[in-house]
């Protein structure tokens, strides 16, 4: 039997339970067992909305007694094929979602993707929730300590897609995520540090994971490439492809590995599929020459204008117009994915005159012709004088009067 | 026509001591004489004219009066200059687009001033160097020689506060370079370091006003102070009489002197004329204090003190090697009181070599420092 | 002419036309000092347009040539700058080039909006991004309207 002491000290505990909240509590109680879990807890966005212990493991939070504890609706989550429905019991809950403005359908979605489907099939090491969001740890995925958050996505989709027994077993290629972080948009986004550069999932979904098929190739690439896909699909290229069953960008800039394609490559790139000396590296070769050609007159101009400028000349207005060519150069570049020579032309025609315009009006703003005339004036004036200077010196010391 | 003039002379002859006024010009190289304040102006000329000078004829004589007429032409056009620019860090590189753009002749006042000023310096190196092989230090001219040299001293200091007034890229950066050198030379460098306001880092928010008070007043002030002494001195003394000039001497009259510096000046002007419109200083973009641009030496003429610099650095301690280049310019400035060189008439030989010997080291240095900058 | 003939014949001319040459010689070295009074004083003469004021207020022009909703491209070095009337009052000076890849921007009528022509990017009259990769909104100006005159301020 408790003593009278030992009584009060109950009754005091039972007041400062009901002082606390009920969340923090259970995390308690939880945490005396198990600490490591109950910190990595604390910091997530789950403890921040009040979530619990108990709000996916079950089980009785309020006691230290570990059979009571673990009595009940407990589920320890060993099983990783259930985790995807314990999630979504609160996560496509459209009433408990929407005060944070969260979409409920991850989980349908989820269920289509290549993850969801082989978790439906059994296969318990297909990536579920919590390998890719964490479990007691997991951020907002806006936070930057979220290993979804864009920088640190690439590396946790490697986590499995770089394990080359666990890809092997798909025969999928373990390389794509070093072939991503090789590429521009890798470069991009984790050493430029470009939150808007494309990561894992702007191409293949969130949680519908899936690689695009063959056709949507131009679709997926065309979200942020929208003048590139435009003329694409204008060219004689969409076409040709779609009934050869080509993959569409990826056939020449490859998949994850893109790298910046110059100008120079289009001559290398026509003759991988046409052949040598075909019309169609013919024509990859115009267009380059016209890219080429204005990209060299915009220089020449540039080039002239910074001369203009140590020459002290207001050069103001033609550094806005070779800064107009520049707009044109860059437009350039998509439309060359039309593969014919017009729209190429039209672009970089304007480019070239303004570049050719340019050094024009330079050139005639550097002549010193007048200054040099003035200089031989000049010249023949300071002639006359010495003329005058040595008569006078001769007279002198001819002992000549002196007037 | 001459009657009227003659009247006018008179007139204000009487109310002013025209002569002494004209001495006050004498003063500056163009009489080696000293002229009787107490005659008429026209009298005292005449005499003047007509006095005999020594070997007159000779070239190099002229250099005194073209560093005075070079000094001169300097102090017009940054008058001149001086009506445009604003000396603030905002506003100093866009007032010298302004001058070299939208003023009429801009471009070529500035060009005159800027190759003006490298004239007068390479003049007043030929005219040491011409002191010091034809022994223009031996008493009684060791004061020609001090105020020579502390003239070309502070042509230099010109220059360098000069170069870096319009912040423009190369200038800034050459200045900085020529300020390394500065700092690096004992006492002084600190000093020249305190007075531009800079303490640590060589170049403030200060610096930029102060190198424009010390280039355009105190600067010129000593400049024209020095000149006026080197003059009084050669007054006092009288010309130098090289080897060969005593046959020569009374063969010309000044009068005669004055067309030849009429000839030599016509010359000289179209020399710099031609070299300002054939060569000019580009107008560089403006500098950014805070990017280093590669392989810009100090200027010219302080890059065999920045060659030896960097030929040290490493080998002695910096303030070694600056102590070094203080001993070097101090010997340089009171050479006439050093006892070694004061009669050495059995040994001619002597001084030419060392003349030799410090021009070659001097070439030497500056092609290392051009290569390392 | 050599020297020497000139010296004879100025020995063997008369007096008078010695006068008429001694004067055409001073007349002619007196031009130094003409030149040289010429080039001071063209040079003290402030020019026109003193740049270092107009670098920092552009002129754009009345206010009655920018109809509302329409907007002007000013030229201005590297850095084009759109003058948008978008009411009456207010008119909004925003930099002309895009803050992705500095491509010159086209102005919509229509949408009331700045579209890139390289990558489909689109900023709004305030110069916030809508669409497209941009990363950053457009610098503003202010532009105001002095004796029906607009003026953006640098």
């Amino acid at each position: 039997m408790m003593t009278r002491n030992q009584a009060w000290y109950v009754v005091l505990l039972v007041a400062l339970l009901m002082t606390v909240p009920e969340g923090v509590v259970a995390a308690e109680q939880c945490g005396v067992c198990h600490p490591e879990s109950r910190v990595a807890f604390a910091e997530s966005i789950h403890a921040l909305e009040q979530v619990t212990c108990t709000s996916c493991h079950g089980g009785d939070a309020a006691t230290q007694d570990v059979e009571r504890a673990h009595r009940g609706s407990f589920r320890s989550l060993r099983d990783r094929l259930a985790t995807p429905a314990i999630c979504a019991a609160c996560h496509s809950d459209l009433k408990q979602m929407s005060a944070y403005n969260l979409p409920v359908d991850q989980y349908a979605v989820y269920q289509t993707s290549q993850h969801g489907m082989a978790v439906a099939g059994g296969d318990p090491r297909a990536a579920v929730c919590i390998d890719c969001h964490g479990s007691h740890e997991i951020h907002a995925a806006d936070d930057p300590r979220s290993s979804v958050a864009a920088r640190n996505l690439p590396g946790t989709c490697a986590v499995c897609h770089s394990d080359e027994e666990l890809m092997g077993h798909y025969g999928l290629d373990s390389g794509v995520v070093a072939d991503y972080e090789a590429g521009i948009h890798g470069q991009s986004l984790l050493v430029a540090g470009n939150l808007a550069a494309p990561n894992c999932t702007s191409c293949h979904g969130v949680h519908g994971a899936t690689p695009p098929g063959v056709g949507d190739i131009d679709k997926v690439c065309g979200a942020c490439h929208v003048q590139t896909r435009r003329a694409f699909l204008d060219g004689a290229h969409y076409q040709g492809m779609t009934e050869a069953g080509i993959p569409e960008c990826e056939s020449c800039h490859s998949n994850h590995a893109i790298q910046r394609r110059d100008v120079d490559s289009i001559d290398t790139l026509c003759a991988d599929c046409h052949g040598d000396g075909s019309d169609q590296v013919l024509l990859g070769n115009k267009i380059h020459t016209l890219i080429e050609a204005a990209a060299a007159e915009v220089d020449k101009a540039e080039n002239l204008a910074l001369e203009g400028q140590r020459a002290a000349l207001d050069v103001e207005d033609h550094l806005g117009r070779i800064e107009e060519a520049r707009t044109y150069l860059t437009e350039a570049l998509p439309l060359a994915h039309a593969v014919s020579l017009e729209p190429v032309e039209q672009v970089t025609r304007r480019a070239r005159s303004i570049g050719e315009e340019v050094q024009h009006e330079i050139y005639a703003k550097l002549d010193r012709t007048e200054a040099h005339i003035g200089l031989v004036v000049f010249w023949f004036y300071v002639f006359m004088t010495l003329v005058i200077l040595f008569m006078l010196k001769r007279r002198m010391s001819s002992g000549g009067e002196v007037t | 026509m001459s009657r009227d003039k003659s009247r006018i002379l008179d007139w204000f002859s009487r109310r002013l001591n025209l002569t002494e006024i004209f001495s006050l010009l004498t003063s500056y190289g163009l009489f080696y004489a000293e002229l009787d304040t107490r005659k008429h102006l026209r009298e005292a000329l005449d005499e003047a004219l007509e006095r005999p000078v020594v070997s007159y004829g000779r070239w190099p004589r002229v250099l005194g009066l073209i560093v005075v007429v070079l000094i001169a032409l300097e102090i017009l056009t940054g008058a001149l200059l001086g009506l445009y620019f604003l000396p603030t860090p905002q506003t100093a590189h866009a007032s010298l687009g302004t001058i070299l753009r939208d003023v009429n002749f801009g471009w070529f006042v500035h060009q005159i001033h800027f190759w003006g000023a490298q004239l007068l310096i390479a003049v007043l190196i030929v005219r040491i160097l011409r002191f010091f092989i034809q022994g223009v230090y031996r008493p009684p001219r060791e004061l020609v020689w001090v105020f020579a040299a502390l003239l070309l001293l502070v042509c230099f200091h010109l220059d360098l506060t000069g170069r870096a007034l319009p912040l423009t890229e190369t200038a800034y950066w050459s200045s900085v370079r020529a300020l390394e050198v500065v700092k690096a030379v004992p006492v002084y460098g600190a000093f020249m370091i305190f007075l531009t306001g800079g303490g640590e880092l060589f170049v403030t928010d200060l610096t930029l006003l102060r190198f424009y008070v010390l280039h355009v007043a105190l600067f010129p002030a000593l400049a024209v102070t020095l000149i006026y002494l080197h003059f009084s001195t050669i007054r006092r003394i009288g010309l130098t009489e090289g080897a060969g000039d005593k046959k020569r001497v009374g063969r010309a009259a000044l009068r005669n002197h004055l067309v030849n510096l009429a000839i030599i000046l016509t010359i000289l002007f179209a020399f710099l004329v031609t070299l300002a419109v054939l060569t000019p200083l580009p107008f560089q973009r403006e500098a950014d204090p805070y990017a280093t641009v590669p392989g810009v030496g100090p200027p010219w003429y302080l890059l065999a003190p920045f060659g030896f610099l960097e030929l040290t650095s490493g080998v002695l301690p910096q303030w070694l090697a600056g102590l070094v280049l203080f001993l070097a310019f101090s010997a340089f400035l009171v050479l006439p009181f050093l006892d070694r060189f004061r009669v050495d008439t059995r040994r001619r030989w002597v001084v030419p070599a060392i003349a030799i010997a410090v021009v070659v080291a001097w070439v030497v240095l500056t092609i290392y420092g051009a290569r390392v900058a | 002419m050599s020297e020497d003939s000139v010296e004879k014949r100025l020995d063997e001319i008369s007096p008078r036309r010695r006068k008429l040459l001694t004067w055409l010689t001073g007349g002619f070295l007196s031009l130094w000092g003409l030149g040289f009074a010429w080039v001071v004083a063209a040079f003290v003469k402030p020019p026109r347009s003193p740049r270092s004021l107009a670098e920092r207020v552009l002129k754009i022009g009345p206010i009655d040539s920018l109809p509302i909703g329409k907007a002007q491209l000013v030229r201005h070095g590297r850095d084009p700058i759109f003058v948008i009337r978008t009411d009456e009052e207010t008119m909004v000076g925003l930099s002309g080039v895009c803050s992705h890849l500095h491509c010159v921007l086209n102005w919509d009528d229509q949408q009331q909006v700045l579209d890139c022509p390289c990558h489909e990017g689109a900023f709004d009259v305030n110069g916030n991004v809508l669409k497209g990769p941009p990363p950053r909104p457009l610098k503003r100006f202010r532009v105001e309207t002095r004796l029906g005159q607009i003026y953006v301020h640098l």
